[in-house]
């Protein structure tokens, strides 16, 4: 399926659509906010990126540092190729301490690498805990936006979910209501559980620490309460110092959610006494995206969503719609480097308008990347057929002045005309939106009366 | 040594970009004329009590009245004025997951420890020795995954007091 059929659903709802649209400008908005606090917002963006430049072009030194510095401490580091082997890796050391329950925060990874359902089929009990992720763990459903998992969800649907599964009652729709009696079931989970597992937002090579950043503290329980704890992270999440942290927590939580710092930021640097901690490092595809010139910058995403939030596609269509582990502007770049067969409609689904690299706190030139893919694709021989024919003609409609003059008294004799004449193409587009009224004149006609 | 691992660098070393200019970073951090006034205005956005003292032994009095016995009272190295975060080292023997357990969770911190921006903030912790784990705090824990409606106390602890002695 390509992204338009696949947004048809979430778009045919426009009640919802657009709440789901002003939910998410909202949290552009308080992002804007944040950052106006911070004169030197534009020098430290600078700043993040030229650390994660550095950073890609050293990232072997810097991970062989990050492993012998981790290993000094006490910490166990393992390495996967792809996501069966981190999967194969991550249930080995489980069932070397044989864990049946285990509680695991966010991670983008190992959404991408399907460790739950590994997991899961081999009789374990994965509870994800960051209440966005539980939320559409309970529906069986992936979630739709890296830091606001539930987002396409509304309040009376969760509800209802939490009705069905947890057995609140059927009425109950308070937010805090229901967050109050999630907290409640997943403590429980958190005292029973025999591992916990995290993602990684940075990885720092010189002192060997995964830092982990979270608002819930729900990484916090799961690393800190049982005895074992597993944090997976990709191999770009490698920062080379220490002080670099500064410059990276500065930036990620005003261009996520518009707070001056998530309220946890933690830093595991040695596991707990008498516990064990592991460390798993991930290639996945990663390693070949860094040989793409036009295409590497994309490494250097720290994942805080402002991209989604500000995409005027995503806030329409709904992260779903994307069919892929990250969606939005980055996850449409991301994506084909991996599978350009599958992901060919994801660039086309962007109106270029750079909104995404204007507020990407690393500078990730997206809206570049998104239309260096499409010259690619088409190179490849995929992206949508009718679309190409159509720039193949317009091209040449738009080189030759008595074509494009023809073409325009078409269109204005078209367009006055009803809705109903014009090609089922053009209708298509029209299903949510309408077109301005036809001007009685062409611009040629206008400009010519007016150098008289 | 694994496979995994000497292929991924393998590949690492064949593919990475040359020519990446040495990484000098200059000094930008916003500076506060009075961090304590920043901290107090952050810290009560992010949903936390500021509470003043004269010591150190009056915040532990005013904690014991306020909080019962399940709260939790740390103390914290460092606080920083650009977004109330608090540095809490937990040295090894400390139990890591009781202040997440807690309702309350209260941490005194000395004005004259308040940096002006994480820049300061992460420089001086990088020169003492690192706790086994280290956490910035900043507030009570905190949820809007319920249609974007902000809960206050989501896992984490749901009452924030901090004492500024
Ligand atoms: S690409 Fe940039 S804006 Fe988008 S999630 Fe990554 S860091 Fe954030």
């Amino acid at each position: 399926m390509k992204h338009p059929e696949a947004a048809a659903g979430f778009v045919a709802d426009s009640a919802k659509s657009s709440w789901h649209d002003q939910a998410l400008w909202g949290v552009r908005t308080k992002r804007d906010a944040a950052v106006s606090a911070i004169p030197e917002w534009e020098e430290l963006r600078e700043q993040g990126a030229r650390i994660k430049a550095w950073s890609l072009a050293h990232l072997d030194d810097l991970l062989v540092q990050f492993e012998a510095q981790c290993q000094q401490n006490g910490i166990v580091v393992h390495w996967a190729a792809d996501g069966p082997e981190h999967n194969r890796i991550v249930h080995g050391i489980l069932a070397k301490h044989r864990v049946k329950k285990l509680v695991k925060s966010k991670s983008m990874l190992t959404e991408e690498c399907g460790l739950n359902e590994h997991l899961e089929a081999q009789g374990m009990e994965v509870i994800d805990t960051d209440l966005g992720e539980r939320i559409v763990q309970l529906r069986h459903e992936p979630p739709s936006h890296i830091v606001l998992p539930a987002i396409h969800l509304q309040k009376e649907e969760i509800a209802e979910t939490f009705h069905k599964t947890m057995g609140t009652p059927a009425d109950m729709t308070d937010e805090t209501e229901l967050t109050r009696a999630a907290r409640k079931d997943l403590r429980e989970r958190f005292l029973q559980a025999e591992a916990g597992v995290t993602g990684v937002n940075f990885a720092v090579a010189d002192k060997g620490i995964v830092v982990v950043c979270t608002n819930e503290g729900n990484a916090d329980l799961g690393a800190g309460l049982p005895r074992l704890h597993i944090a997976c992270m990709g191999i770009e999440k490698i920062i080379p110092k220490f002080d670099h942290l500064s410059v990276f927590t500065r930036l990620l939580a005003r261009s996520a959610t518009g707070q001056p710092i998530t309220v946890y930021t933690s830093h595991f640097h040695k596991p707990k006494p008498g516990g064990e901690m592991h460390v798993v490092i991930v290639d996945n595809g990663r390693s070949a995206l860094l040989g793409r010139k036009d295409f590497r910058r994309s490494l250097g995403c720290i994942r805080c969503g402002a991209c989604m939030n500000t995409c005027p596609i995503y806030r329409r269509s709904g992260g779903h719609s994307y069919m892929a582990t990250v969606p939005g502007p980055i996850g449409s770049t991301l994506a084909p480097s991996k599978d350009p067969k599958t992901h060919d409609s994801l660039p086309f689904a962007s109106t270029l308008c750079g909104s995404c690299t204007d507020v990407c706190p690393v500078k990730i030139d997206l809206h570049q990347q998104l239309l260096a893919w499409r010259g690619e694709l088409v190179k490849m021989g995929y992206g949508d057929r009718k679309k190409i024919r159509s720039m193949k003609l317009a091209g040449k409609v738009l080189s030759s002045p008595t074509l494009y003059k023809l073409a325009g008294i078409g269109a204005r004799i078209a367009l006055r005309g009803p809705r109903f004449v014009l090609p089922s193409e053009a209708k298509k587009w029209l299903t949510n939106r309408d077109l301005p009224p036809v001007p009685a004149e062409s611009f040629r006609a206008r400009y010519r009366r007016h150098q008289k | 040594m694994t496979e995994a691992r000497t292929s991924i660098l393998a590949a690492l070393r064949e593919n990475r970009p040359k020519g990446e200019a040495d990484l000098v970073l200059e000094d930008i951090a916003i500076q506060y004329e009075d961090p304590f006034v920043s901290f107090s205005a952050m810290m009560k956005k992010n949903g936390g009590l500021v509470v003043a003292m004269d010591s150190a032994d009056s915040a532990v009095a005013d904690f014991a009245n306020r909080c019962g016995p399940d709260g939790v009272l740390l103390e914290g190295e460092l606080a920083v004025a650009e977004n109330a975060a608090i540095w809490i080292p937990f040295r090894d023997e400390a139990e890591r997951a009781r202040p997440f357990l807690a309702e309350t969770l209260a941490v005194i911190v000395r004005r004259a420890d308040i940096v002006s921006n994480m820049a300061q903030a992460y420089a001086r912790i990088g020169t003492g020795e690192l706790p086994g784990y280290g956490v910035f705090m900043a507030g009570p824990s905190k949820t809007a995954d319920i249609a974007q409606c902000l809960v206050i106390g989501a896992h984490g602890p749901i009452e924030f007091v901090t004492y500024l002695v």
